[in-house]
Order: structure tokens, then C-alpha cells, then sequence
């Protein structure tokens, strides 16, 4: 379980930032998120919607440890994410659509790094790194650097790297963004089933297609505040607009007009 | 501690399997020394035995003179004469290569000479030519000059004496490992502290800026293991690379003093420099310089992976950290010149320190006090530097500035 509590992210500015954003901003920080509070449950897949620069990226690094938040706190699986980083991290999968993997290593040599990284034991280690490479197929090119493979295979690697320590809590920062269709397939295949084995999902996306797809929960984020939480099928019974993008650009228009 | 020797062991073995890295970290270090050394000494010995073997072509334009000096040149081993003209076309016969010397002598040079009165004679050569050629033109002008010296002592009943009643003789006391030592043994530090750097400079950027660009460190920093683990695997392994670079060019030395040791029979300066290069490798010498080496790595790591995990992207980090070249070969070469020794001042003088303690350990000329404070200095300078990366490393901003 994540729980998200009126969690505030601001980043000081330097001067040529504070140039860059012109007259409209005062002040030396920025507030990247303001007081967000949510509770993602286990067996459930909560969606964080919103578009780039909405604040996404840094609530989920928040919850990964990457960054401390400014105010508020985040527990993840009963951890604090700031006094209890380890423990958070040791339970913890992280996947983007941007994450590199190491060219000069196999998968094998990846795999079994971060598992011993995650503290895993060898015997454990080995069972589970089988397990994951019979299931995605990895086997066949196990033993050949990452270097020279395609966007599919190294996809594949990523996810057997983020679910080697078999997390409890899974986070997913766009993963599918720069997938084609099949890798992107697949992502969506695993999340769906981190559900199935009932863990604590949490992932942000941009496209309205895969909130539909995946979503039990919703929770929209636009410049920095939640400006919805709460079951999608809620959302859904409640939209004002035939299509999803609509009804979040409709929603995001009224937040504009409050806060103006 | 697990997780940092985790750590460690993929960084090295990602490391081992980069050519790039492994190039300059390894094999440039390692075969440097026999270069510089083995081809100059070779240069050096095939351009005595040229010369040794070249006629220096002579021509004399006599003016009507009774040829005193011909007759001196004809019984000196490889040369050849020609009259000429004048000096027009002495010019001419240096400038196409047909000549390498022309003595021109004023009319009644032979009798001012058996008058004992005052003359002079004049020689034009190419000063640029080669300076084996150059020093013969020399030597043979002087081997006429004691030759006259001699003629006319004689012709007077002279005897030789009245030229040097007496003769100092010198007794140096310093061996020739202090003698050759301190003319090139600023050198050999300038080659390691640069490979010390070198070493660090391609693993630094590739662990921290290499790491972010490619987008890996994200999913680093979200395993078990903490930053202070992760930071401490990382610097072991950029300064175990510093140090095997710099260990590579002693192998190198070594290597030199062997090779050009074989052929040391042949030139008396050479085998010095053979002596001397074996000198350093005595185990004394090797564990003092070591000491050096350590807190010198450290101190290089931490500086280039704190700049390294600064910069957005592994181009960044290049720029950023090429340019501290410029602050390591400025007081290395500082440390070169004659008259800087290591004291208690110059010893708190980072690299400059090195490259002063290591010259000294070289020439075997090193006194303890200025050497201890150096190791003092080293080791505090290394502790400031890894305090200063390791809250860079921890610091959420630099780590996501991308």
C-alpha cells in the first residue's frame, strides 16, 4: 500500500531558470507539487494522469526515495520514505519508459546485479531470475550484451530488472512512452498482471487509451494539484464530455478558471 | 559493505570490457616510457654512427695563401677538399647541399700567421643544418686552432704548460643517480601524475555522467542500496583505475630500463639513464612512491566523479573536466624546473608536492620532514575532496540535472 500525504515538492530556481520563465514567476522556487494526498490499495492499479510537466514524474520519484518531498509524507508498504529509504527501496519496483540498462553486460550479468543489490539471496535469486526469464522469453539471448539489441528485448531485460525482487509495490513512470505497439504490449500485460498477484500498482501516464484500459483508480494531476481522486468508474459515470480527452481537458479548463 | 563490493565488481567488469577505457587506462601508460626512452636512445645512437661515418665536404677559397690550413684538413679522417672561387659561389654550393663548409682566407693569411701578427680567416655554414655537422665544423676549427697554438709554441721553444701552469681536475660527489636524477627525474612524475588523472577521467565520466545520460543511475538509486554505497563503489573503482594507470607507467619505466639497458654498452649517457631508471624500481623507493600515489588517486576520483555527476550528459562532463588538465600539468612542470625542491612550504602545494616528492625519491636526494607533511597534506586534500563529492552525490539536484 502507498500512502500519499499532502506531499508538497518545490525546487529552488538558479538565476537563468527564473530568466527563462519571465515576468509571471516570482519568487526563487518553483512548486513542482502542491499538497497532493492519495492511498494507492494492493491488487488494484492506480492511475496518475496528467500531462508532461504536470508533476507526475516527481510525485512517483517521491515515492521511490529519488527525491525527498518538501512537506508532507509518503509511507509505502508501513516505511517512511524519507527515515526508512532502504526498507522502502528493498520493496520497491521502478520502471520508466526512459530506463537504460547497462550495454557492456548481459541480462544475466544485469539481473543478478540488481538482485544482489536488492539484498536477495543467491539461491532466491537464481529461481526467481529462471522464473522471469522463461516467462518473457530471455533465455535465447541471456548471455549477450544488451549493447546490440532491439527495443523489445531490452524492454524485457527492464522488466525482469524491476521485478527480480519480486516487489510488493510496483511504480510505473510512462513506461510505454517511446515503446512500439508489441513492447509497449507488454508492459501493459505486466502490469495487469502485478494486479492479478495483488500488488500495490501506481502508474502515470499522458495517453487516455491506456487509462481506460488499466485504471481502477484515477487520480488526475494538472500544475502541480489533484484536481480529481477517486474511483474511475466514478469518472466515467460522471463525464460531461463523450470522450475521455475531452471531459480531462474540460476539467483541467475549470481548475485554470478557479485558480485564476 | 556488501552492496559497495557489489557495486565495484560491475563497474570493473563493465570497465574491462570498454576498449576505449581500457586504451587509455592501460596500454598508453604501459608503453609510453619505452617509447619515449627506446626511441630516443635508438634515435641518439643511429645519429652518432652517422655521423661517425659522414665526410664533411670542405671547400677553401685560398686567395693565393700557401693552403697551411689544407694541409691541416688532409691529414684529418673524413673530410674532403675542393678550392673555389669565391664566396658567391660558396654560397651557392651550401645552399644546394654540394658543400657543407667553406673556409675563406684573406690574401696574406700565411704571412701574417708565420709573422705571428693578428688575421683572421672566416667559415660559412648552414647554423639550421643537422648539429652532429655543426659540432664537427666546430671541433675541426679548434683542433686547427691548438694546432697553430702548438706550431708556434714550438717555433718560440715553448713548452705547453705556459697555457695551463696548473689543471683543475673535478671530483663530483653526487652519484650519478643524484646527477641524472635531477636533470630528467621530473619527468617521470609528470608522466604518472598525468596517467594518474587520465586513469580516473574516462571511468569518473562514464560512471556518473555515462550512467545518467544513458539512464541507468535512476534505476541505481531506486535499488537496496544506499547513495553513500553506491557513491563509495564508484570511487573505488575510479581510483583503483587512477592507480592501475599510474602503475602501468611504472611497469612501463621498468620495461624502458631493461630494454635500453641491453644496448647500454654503446653510450655512456644512455647506460646512466639505464642505471638510473633500475635505481628507482628498489623496493624503498617503489613504497614511497606508492604512498604518493594513493591519496593522489583519491583526491583525483573524488574531484572528477563530483564534476562527472554534476553534468547533464558524458559530453558535459568531458568539457568540464578536461580543462583541470591544465591545473595538474601547470605545477607538474613548476616542479621540473632546477632550484623548486620539496620543504616544509611547497610540500602543502597539492601535485606540485608530488611531483617535487616524487622527483626527490627518484634522485634518492628526499629528506623525511617535507616528505611526511606531503603524505599529510595528500591524505587531508583527499578527505576534503571525497567530504565535499560525496554531498554532491547526495545532493537530489545534481543527480537529476539532466
Amino acid at each position: 500500500m502507498i500512502t500519499v500525504d499532502k506531499v508538497s515538492k518545490s525546487f529552488s530556481l538558479s538565476r537563468q531558470q527564473r530568466k527563462e520563465l519571465g515576468a509571471d514567476h516570482s519568487g526563487k522556487t518553483v512548486n513542482a507539487v502542491n499538497e497532493v494526498s492519495f492511498v494507492c490499495q494492493p491488487g488494484r492499479i492506480f492511475t496518475l494522469l496528467g500531462p508532461n510537466g504536470a508533476g507526475k514524474t516527481t510525485t512517483l520519484r517521491m515515492i521511490a526515495t529519488i527525491l525527498k518531498p518538501t512537506s508532507g509524507n509518503i509511507i509505502v508498504n508501513n516505511y517512511d520514505t524519507v527515515t526508512q529509504g532502504e526498507q522502502v527501496r528493498g520493496s520497491l519496483g521502478f520502471l520508466t519508459g526512459s530506463t537504460g540498462l547497462y550495454d557492456r553486460l548481459t541480462p544475466n550479468e544485469t539481473i543478478d546485479y540488481f538482485g544482489r543489490l536488492n539484498g536477495m539471496d543467491e539461491k532466491t535469486l537464481q529461481d526467481r531470475k529462471k522464473y522471469l526469464f522463461d516467462l518473457l522469453g530471455i533465455n535465447e539471448f541471456a548471455d549477450r550484451r544488451v549493447g546490440k539489441f532491439s527495443t523489445g528485448m531490452k524492454q524485457k531485460v527492464s522488466i525482469a530488472r524491476t521485478m527480480i525482487h519480486d516487489p510488493q509495490v510496483v511504480v510505473f513512470d510512462e513506461p510505454t512512452s517511446g515503446l512500439d505497439v508489441i513492447a509497449a504490449k507488454s508492459i501493459i500485460e505486466l502490469i495487469r498482471q502485478c494486479k492479478k498477484d495483488n500488488k500495490t500498482v501506481i502508474f502515470s501516464t499522458h495517453i487516455m487509451s491506456e487509462v481506460n484500459m488499466l485504471a481502477d483508480d484515477l487520480a488526475i494531476i494538472y500544475k502541480g494539484d489533484l484536481i480529481y481522486n477517486g474511483l474511475f468508474t466514478d469518472f466515467k459515470a460522471g463525464m460531461r464530455e463523450t470522450t475521455l480527452e475531452d471531459e480531462f481537458i474540460r476539467i483541467a479548463q475549470e481548475h485554470e478558471n478557479v485558480t485564476a | 559493505m556488501k552492496n559497495v563490493f557489489t557495486i565495484f565488481k560491475k563497474e570493473i567488469k563493465d570497465i574491462l570490457r570498454d576498449k576505449r577505457t581500457l586504451t587509455v587506462m592501460l596500454i598508453i601508460p604501459l608503453f609510453v616510457y619505452p617509447a619515449i626512452f627506446v626511441g630516443i636512445s635508438k634515435y641518439v645512437a643511429g645519429q652518432t654512427e652517422k655521423a661517425g661515418q659522414e665526410t664533411l665536404r670542405i671547400a677553401i677559397i685560398d686567395n693565393g695563401n700557401a693552403n697551411h690550413f689544407s694541409k691541416f684538413v688532409a691529414g684529418m679522417p673524413n673530410t674532403s677538399i675542393k678550392q673555389i672561387a669565391d664566396t658567391t659561389s660558396a654560397q651557392t654550393m651550401i645552399n644546394n647541399d654540394s658543400i657543407d663548409v667553406a673556409y675563406y682566407f684573406p690574401a696574406g693569411y700565411d704571412s701574417a700567421i708565420a709573422k705571428l701578427e693578428p688575421t683572421t680567416f672566416e667559415y660559412f655554414y648552414t647554423s639550421t643544418n643537422n648539429e652532429f655537422e655543426v659540432a664537427i665544423i666546430e671541433n675541426l676549427n679548434n683542433a686547427y686552432k691548438q694546432q697553430l697554438i702548438k706550431e708556434k709554441l714550438e717555433d718560440n721553444h715553448l713548452s705547453g704548460t705556459i697555457l695551463e701552469p696548473a689543471k683543475p681536475v673535478s671530483r663530483n660527489l653526487a652519484s650519478s643517480r643524484e646527477q641524472i636524477g635531477s636533470m630528467i627525474g621530473g619527468i617521470l612524475p609528470y608522466f604518472f601524475i598525468i596517467f594518474c588523472m587520465i586513469g580516473c577521467m574516462y571511468p569518473a565520466i562514464d560512471l556518473a555522467a555515462g550512467e545518467k545520460e544513458r539512464g541507468s543511475l535512476e534505476t541505481l538509486l531506486v535499488s537496496s542500496a544506499s547513495r553513500l554505497e553506491i557513491y563509495l563503489g564508484k570511487l573505488i573503482t575510479v581510483t583503483l583505475s587512477g592507480f592501475i594507470s599510474a602503475m602501468a607507467s611504472i611497469a612501463g619505466i621498468i620495461m624502458s630500463g631493461k630494454l635500453i639497458g641491453a644496448d647500454a654498452s654503446q653510450d655512456g649517457g644512455i647506460a646512466q639513464i639505464a642505471d638510473l631508471l633500475n635505481g628507482i624500481m628498489e623496493p624503498g623507493s617503489i613504497a614511497m612512491m606508492l604512498l604518493i600515489l594513493l591519496p593522489l588517486n583519491i583526491f583525483f576520483a573524488a574531484v572528477t566523479l563530483m564534476l562527472s555527476i554534476y553534468a547533464r550528459s558524458f559530453k558535459e562532463a568531458q568539457s568540464m573536466i578536461t580543462p583541470l588538465m591544465i591545473f595538474i600539468v601547470f605545477p607538474t612542470i613548476f616542479g621540473m624546473l632546477p632550484g623548486v625542491t620539496l620543504d616544509y612550504g611547497t610540500a602543502l602545494v597539492p601535485i606540485l608536492n608530488v611531483s617535487l616528492g616524487a622527483k626527490e625519491i627518484i634522485s634518492g636526494t628526499v629528506e623525511m620532514g617535507p616528505l611526511l607533511l606531503t603524505y599529510l597534506a595528500l591524505f587531508v586534500y583527499a578527505g576534503i575532496a571525497l567530504m565535499v563529492s560525496v554531498r554532491f552525490f547526495n545532493n537530489e539536484k545534481n543527480i537529476l540535472r539532466g
